[in-house]
């Protein structure tokens, strides 16, 4: 049996009859108005993009695949930053009448979400959730990752989608100097009320190779994880409505059954990455990623099809069969519910196949 | 040139099996891995990453 594991909260948007089957992160344009200091992009030149014509021709491929194979999927539209785009809401338009897409979220930096985009959102049908990337708890610790200004509108974008009802979740991307806020994030989640807050790991690529003394040591990373388990345990117990995510490769380890006791459904931390398993990266010129931070080409859909892609990259085979990773991956217990980010791994040291350099095992 | 700039160098340009490389199911099935792996894990797997947007 194949099961996707969700967090409590998130069943309320996401219960099992909704789920879908496969993922597309789906980078519409690579302009931005923020340069955040540990941003994957490097090129916000917005050349080689596709035009909203373009992109209505690459839903068509998603949408032909999916009938094929029989599945429906998720697409997160994103950036750049996805509001940018000209047009970008007649393309969600034109993916939400496809009934192979089961629904869109958008990724947002949150600095342009007004309540005429608001209201905009609020029309589309098959939005699950908008999320708003906060890299810290306050003005000054967010706004030297993300730019002046970005924490009050970011903030002032979660009151009025919130207010409108809309499910958000906050990103925020764990690095050595906004490490120090991770309890005041997850309390601000909580007292705005948003669905869900995903803790990411900060992986050095991009621009962000430029920052590589903000990764954090396998025992920070322990000690963090510890921090925010215990508070995600805590939310949980108390019937909380925001979601604290711990569903990424490493997690494992923090999870109850990793500790000796029986796992259960509710047991929901861990999750294998899902490079050649169920989702695939798309940038704005139609070119395919594996995952958006490991950024190896593996086609482009101007040239290749999806299921040429799908079935035929030496690199998803070769990432996809957890047998072929290396160092003290290949011999862990929880390869097959872990198996490290593969993203890190190549970023650290060249090799996406390597041990991953923060797991703490 | 290092060895490690080659070897990136390489992976620039992508890289597809030949079809007679890989079985019918290979081919056809697009939870062909995905089933692999559920095998050497038992019957159960733990995906997640697609869900979860963590790359903002």
């Amino acid at each position: 049996m194949i099961v996707h594991w969700y967090s409590k909260a998130n069943m309320d948007t996401l219960n099992q009859e909704n789920r879908t089957e496969f993922g597309f992160q789906w980078h519409i344009t690579n302009r931005c108005n923020l340069r955040c200091t540990h941003c994957y992009q490097e090129d916000y030149s917005g050349s080689n993009e596709l035009d909203i014509d373009g992109l209505k021709q690459i839903a068509d491929e998603i949408v032909r695949t999916l009938a094929k194979w029989g599945k429906q999927c998720d697409i997160a539209i994103t950036g750049g930053e996805p509001l940018l785009k000209e047009g970008v809401f007649p393309l969600i338009n034109y993916l939400e009448s496809f009934d192979e897409i089961a629904s869109v979220d958008i990724l947002s930096n949150g600095t342009l979400i007004n309540e005429g985009i608001v209201e905009q959102i609020r029309d589309l049908k098959k939005v699950r959730c908008i999320q708003i990337s906060l890299d810290g708890a306050s003005v000054e610790s967010n706004d030297a990752i993300r730019g002046k200004g970005t924490f009050g509108k970011a903030l002032t974008s979660i009151r009025l989608l919130r207010k409108s009802g809309i499910s958000v979740n906050i990103m925020f991307t764990l690095q050595r100097r906004n490490v120090r806020d991770i309890l005041s994030i997850i309390d601000l989640a909580v007292a705005k009320g948003v669905s869900s807050l995903t803790i990411e790991r900060f992986v050095p690529t991009g621009s962000g190779a430029k920052i590589r003394d903000e990764l954090l040591s396998p025992e920070e990373i322990k000690r963090v994880f510890g921090y925010i388990s215990e508070r995600a345990e805590q939310e949980i117990n108390r019937g909380g409505l925001t979601s604290i995510s711990r569903s990424r490769p490493l997690w494992v380890m923090c999870n109850r059954s990793s500790l000796g006791a029986d796992m259960t459904d509710n047991d929901a931390t861990g999750g294998i990455c899902s490079i050649g398993l169920d989702g695939l990266c798309i940038l704005p010129d139609a070119t395919v990623l594996p995952c958006r931070r490991l950024p190896i080409p593996i086609g482009n859909l101007k040239d290749d099809s999806l299921l040429k892609i799908w079935h035929t990259s030496d690199l998803l085979w070769e990432i996809a069969d957890k047998r072929n990773l290396k160092g003290k991956c290949n011999s862990c217990e929880f390869i097959t519910r872990c198996s490290g980010c593969r993203a890190m791994a190549y970023a650290c040291t060249g090799d996406y196949l390597a041990e991953d350099p923060q797991c703490f095992k | 040139m290092s060895e490690m700039e080659k070897r990136i160098g390489q992976l620039k340009k992508p890289k597809f099996r030949n079809s007679s490389e890989l079985s019918t199911e290979q081919l056809n099935d697009p939870d062909f891995r995905l089933k692999q792996l559920e095998k050497l894990n038992k019957g159960k797997t733990t995906i997640t990453c697609s869900k979860c947007h963590h790359c903002r």
